[in-house]
């Protein structure tokens, strides 16, 4: 792509992580959720790749990095917020107060592992459609 | 009447998408279609479904229009 492209790449390319992680934290308040928040991460990996050519940027995560990602984010879900919130429910329920960003249980977690689960699977198809489209 | 605008718009979008010989425009069309049915759904009170339209059809589904089109040809016969 060409310079304009690239720059304004540059610059909105964080934003659109930080609007991501707001929809995945406050998915209990407003509109959104874990789909819509890892939807929104890998659209923003998908203009990245787009913009830029793969011999101009080094990937820092590779396709077995995002397979292990992807297992971690399952860990994460499984076992942390089944076994150990399960436990400690009462003391998670008492400490929050009603309409505010820490309310509502577990379903600020439940928002961050599904975020976690399907922007890894965005961003490992992405990555491994760009590795086998300009393989020429 | 708003929402007769947008239902107006889209189908000239639709029809203008199916037209277009240039598929790079064409699906940069088919985009600007998918954010007019996140307004439409944004209009009937169901942001949510809206959000999850504007990331998914607006962002993925033109990155993987692009990908099989720089793969195959770009203009139709």
């Amino acid at each position: 792509m060409d310079l304009i492209v690239k720059q304004v790449t540059k610059i909105i390319f964080p934003f659109i992580i930080l609007y991501g992680f707001y929809i995945a934290l406050h998915g209990h308040l407003t509109p959104g959720g874990g789909f819509a928040a890892g939807a929104i991460i890998g659209s923003a990996f998908a203009l990245l790749v787009i913009a830029f050519d793969e011999r101009d940027v080094e990937h820092k995560l590779t396709v077995h990095g995002l397979i292990d990602l992807k297992s971690v984010a399952g860990f994460f879900m499984i076992l942390i917020i089944g076994k150990m919130g399960y436990s400690m429910r009462v003391v998670l329920i008492e400490s929050q107060t009603l309409f505010n960003l820490w309310s509502g249980g577990f379903t600020m977690m439940m928002n961050l592992a599904g975020t976690f689960m399907v922007s890894s699977a965005i961003i490992l198809m992405i990555y491994s459609l760009e590795k086998e489209a300009w393989k020429k | 009447m708003l929402l007769e605008i947008l239902l107006l718009l889209g189908m000239i979008l639709a029809v203008i998408a199916i037209e277009l010989k240039d598929l790079v425009h064409s699906v940069l069309v088919l985009a600007g279609l998918d954010l007019v049915i996140a307004a439409i759904f944004f209009i009937l009170k169901a942001p949510d479904i809206a959000l999850t339209q504007a990331a998914v059809c607006a962002g993925l589904i033109t990155f993987l229009f692009l990908i099989t089109i720089h793969k195959t040809e770009r203009f139709e016969k």
